[in-house]
Formats: structure tokens, C-alpha cells, sequence
């Protein structure tokens, strides 16, 4: 493996007012350019580990570092090197939002808050937009875009955003057939692109993509990696 | 008459304002709860205030800024749903609030005391106008300079995170902002109007608009609206004027649903 995007020594995290840690002893490695997955079962801590790399869950012991920084001492500025997809997000039909704007607030953070948003801002999201295919519907609300869409115009978000590395959280669950093998083919894209990827799923969609996976169960990665010829059997048991 | 009618027909319109505008970002923000109960926990501060023979509006504004404050931490430690914390600290701080105006010297729940609760707005000077408009002034030119860090967390909170916006800070200027228009607001308005107003405009202008910043327009100009209309409707017809003021808007948000685009039904093709 090159250079690491991801590396994960030893990690345990715990959730506010929990009585255990959600993750345990949790150690994993992806390198710069690769597809990982996260299986297992669900409750198994497999969100807990991507919220952990993106920083918006504290770590209580051993050590995450993203793209050779500590999560811990560089969260924010790291932040922006990554894209989040969450699991299960969906924007309601009164959300009161364009769907380019959803795009352009991906970049907010890298601007001065009280500056005016260059040009070259809004060329990028529309050009995302384009590529995702969403570019006729970029003054639509986001809430009313279909599912698929919906995560499609997240991944527009994150090629706009210029992130390296994309956490993706079950981005094929409750998609129809036609969807999922859509957003499936864009997702294979991004690898030409030299994005590295931490995907959770359960779908088999990916499977051939997959370079190295994690097998977690309750709060614990075990098996480091997975054998890539396992994966098709691990996730029918799981699932 | 104008002389006393005009700066409180100022001092409704900016109240009104000031509770549409920044009420669409509470509802947005599922907060609309936060500001009723710290509505109340103004109430009980500017009871202390009376008590203490100070200007009510400071105190009210600790109290419910405090009350803001301890909100998060209390849902954390006792691990009740945040509607149930709310449910205990709505009885508490009117409680409080009593007890603090049993104690005002003088009659008990005199004219003063008594305008905490139900609000005085014949009673404002320029006085309080120009803490109102001073509210309306800071917090509009927060929302100009911060808008693109308010919006992302009224979009979702996680991916403003991702985005790299820190999320809590400007989460507790909000609370800050609602804090200091409940409390510049009470004696006014009262803390039942000002729930009405905080909560209606921004129902109304959800109805009518899919843009956020098109939304915060029509709520702050349908609170305005609504305030201005029921004070000259409560002059003209000699109404209660929270009564006439919580009418007219609940009027322009039947009004709002029935021309709502978001609920014509779709052309047969």
C-alpha cells in the first residue's frame, strides 16, 4: 500500500451518555486511490467509524489520521479534503433548498464568511451538476428530486467540493434497480478520477470494485482486511 | 393621540418583523419549542428585574439566554427527549416567574407585572423602539454576513459540518439572537404573542416559497404585516390587541394555504 488516506490505530469512540463505546480497539488502513469497504451487520459501528474519520465524533483512545494528519488536531481543515454521504438522507419535499445551492454550500467553508462568492464557485457546482447529470434541475427544490437523484446531486456536491476522499454511508439502500445501478456506474467513475473511497454497503452492486474491506462486528473490525473473495459470502450472512 | 399611538405602531411592526424573519429560522431549526420556553424563562427574569427595581430587560435576557444554555446539557444528562425537558422547565419558570411577582413590592400582579405576561404595547416609547430596531438592525446585518454558514446548518447540520462550518457557534448565536428578541419583545407583546408571532409568519411563508431566502422576506414582512394590521384593527374595533394581532396573522396563513403552490394539484396531461 502507498500512501495512506485513511489510517485507523486502535480507535475507540464513544457516543454522549452511552455506556459502552460504540467502537473498540478499532484499526484499519485504506490507501490514497483505493475502494474499502465496511461490512457487517447493522449496529455493528460501521457509521461510528466513518463519523470518527470525518471527525464529528470524538475519539477517546488510540489515534485517526487522515491523509497523515490526527483527526483530532486538524477535523476542520481536514474536513474539507472529505465528502460525507450520510446514510439514509433524504431531503423532504419542503426543504427550502435549490438543488445547486445544496451543491455550493459544500464550499462554504473554504470562504471567508462575509466575502462574495467568487464566479468560479458557481461555474464549478453547475459543471457537477453536469456531470451528474442533474444539470437541468439545478434550480429545482431539493426535496423534489427523486431518491437517486437526491444522492446523485450529493456526489455532484462532493466532486464540487474537491474532496479526496468520499465516506460513503449505504449509498445504493432503498434505491430501485435502475437507480441503484446508476449511481453504482457513477461511483465506479470516481475512481478514475483518483478519489479514494470508504463505502458501507450491503448491496452486491460494488463488489468488483471493492480493493480492500473490513469485516466489523459490535463495535470491532476483525479480520484485517477481509480476503476480497470472501466478501460475496460474508455479506450474504450478514444480510 | 398619535403622539402615544405612533411609537407603539413602530414598536409592533419591527416586534412583528423581527419574530417573522427570525422565527423561520427557529422553525427551520426545530427550535420553535427553545423560543416558547425561553419566552417564559424571559418572563420569570423580568419578574426578578421588577423585584429588584431594575430594568427588566437585561435580566430577562440572562435568564433566557441561561435557560438556552442549559437546555443541551440537561437533555444529555438526564437522557430525556428534549419535548419532555421543555414540558418541566415551561412549568419551572413560569412558577418562578409568579413567585418573583408575588414578591414585587406594591400590589401584587400590578399593571407592570401583569404586562410580562400579556404584553403592553400601548405602553411603548421611543425608548423601546430603539432597542427593537437595534435588535432588528444587529441580528439582520449577522444574517447578511453569516447567511452562508446559517443556511448550510438549516439544510443539515452534519453536512455543514462536512462543509467545514463549525456548527455550534453559530447554532448559539441563533439561540443569542431569539434570546435578546424575547427578551426586547416581552413587555411589549407578552410571551404568548410572541410564540404566535414567531411561529406563524414562518408557517405562512413555508406555504408560499421553496427558497430559503424568499421565505425569511415573507416572514419578516408577513410578521410586520400581521402586527401592523392587528394593532389598527384592535384601535379601530376595540379588540384585545395580542388577540387581534394572533388573529390576522393566523388569517394570512389560511390565506398563505389556500393560495399555497405547494398544494396545486397536478394538470391532467
Amino acid at each position: 500500500m502507498g500512501t495512506l488516506a485513511v489510517e485507523l490505530k486502535d480507535v475507540t469512540a464513544s457516543y454522549m451518555g452511552a455506556e459502552r463505546p460504540a467502537i473498540h480497539g478499532v484499526s484499519l488502513a485504506v490507501g490514497a486511490g483505493e475502494f474499502a469497504a465496511l461490512v457487517g451487520p447493522n449496529g455493528a459501528g460501521k457509521t461510528t467509524i466513518l463519523e470518527v474519520i470525518l471527525g464529528l465524533l470524538p475519539y477517546q483512545g488510540g489515534n485517526a489520521r487522515v491523509f497523515g494528519e490526527e483527526v483530532r488536531r486538524a477535523g476542520r481543515r481536514l474536513r474539507l479534503l472529505m465528502a460525507y454521504l450520510p446514510q439514509a438522507l433524504s431531503f423532504p419535499p419542503d426543504t427550502p433548498f435549490l438543488a445547486r445551492d445544496v451543491v455550493l454550500m459544500g464550499r462554504f467553508g473554504r470562504h471567508r464568511p462575509w466575502r462574495r462568492l467568487p464566479a468560479a464557485e458557481i461555474r464549478r457546482a453547475e459543471a457537477a451538476l453536469e456531470e451528474m447529470g442533474l444539470a437541468h434541475k439545478a434550480r429545482w427544490p431539493v426535496g423534489h428530486l427523486s431518491g437517486g437523484e437526491q444522492r446523485r446531486l450529493l456526489l455532484a456536491r462532493a466532486l464540487a467540493k474537491g474532496a479526496r476522499l468520499f465516506l460513503l454511508d449505504e449509498p445504493l439502500s432503498s434505491l430501485d434497480p435502475e437507480a441503484r445501478a446508476d449511481l453504482a456506474g457513477r461511483i465506479r467513475g470516481l475512481r478514475a478520477r483518483g478519489i479514494t473511497i470508504l463505502a458501507v454497503f450491503h448491496e452486491e452492486d460494488l463488489l468488483d470494485e471493492v480493493d480492500r474491506a473490513f469485516f466489523v462486528r459490535a463495535g470491532r473490525v476483525r479480520g484485517i482486511p477481509v480476503p476480497i473473495r470472501d466478501l460475496r459470502g460474508l455479506m450474504a450472512g450478514v444480510s | 393621540m398619535w403622539d402615544i399611538l405612533l411609537p407603539s405602531l413602530v414598536a409592533a411592526l419591527l416586534v412583528g418583523w423581527l419574530c417573522g424573519l427570525w422565527g423561520a429560522v427557529v422553525v427551520r431549526l426545530q427550535l420553535a419549542a427553545v423560543g416558547f420556553a425561553m419566552a417564559h424563562a424571559a418572563f420569570a427574569g423580568a419578574a426578578l428585574g421588577l423585584v429588584l427595581g431594575v430594568s427588566p430587560f437585561p435580566v430577562s435576557l440572562v435568564f433566557s439566554l441561561f435557560l438556552a444554555a442549559i437546555l443541551g446539557p440537561l437533555t444529555e444528562t438526564t437522557r430525556l427527549p428534549a419535548e419532555v425537558v421543555l414540558g418541566v422547565v415551561f412549568p419551572v419558570t413560569m412558577a418562578l416567574g409568579f413567585v418573583f411577582l408575588s414578591l414585587v413590592p406594591g400590589p401584587a400582579f400590578s399593571s407592570p407585572a401583569l404586562s410580562l405576561l400579556w404584553g403592553s404595547i400601548l405602553g411603548a416609547g421611543w425608548k423601546d423602539v430603539a432597542i427593537l430596531a437595534a435588535v432588528l438592525g444587529g441580528s439582520g446585518v449577522f444574517l447578511l454576513l453569516f447567511r452562508r454558514e446559517v443556511f448550510s446548518i438549516l439544510l443539515e447540520r452534519r453536512l455543514a459540518e462536512e462543509a467545514g462550518i463549525p456548527t455550534r457557534p453559530y447554532t448559539w448565536a441563533v439561540l443569542f439572537v431569539v434570546g435578546s428578541l424575547v427578551a426586547a419583545s416581552l413587555r411589549l407583546v407578552g410571551g404568548i404573542l410572541i410564540y404566535s408571532l414567531l411561529l406563524i409568519p414562518a408557517a405562512a411563508a413555508a406555504q408560499l416559497a421553496y427558497d430559503m431566502k424568499a421565505i425569511l422576506a415573507i416572514a419578516g414582512g408577513m410578521g410586520a404585516a400581521a402586527a401592523g394590521a392587528g394593532f389598527l384593527a384592535s384601535y379601530a374595533l376595540d379588540l384585545p390587541l395580542g388577540a387581534a394581532i394572533s388573529l390576522v396573522g393566523a388569517m394570512f396563513l389560511a390565506v398563505a394555504t389556500l393560495i399555497s403552490p405547494k398544494r396545486r394539484r397536478p394538470r391532467p396531461i
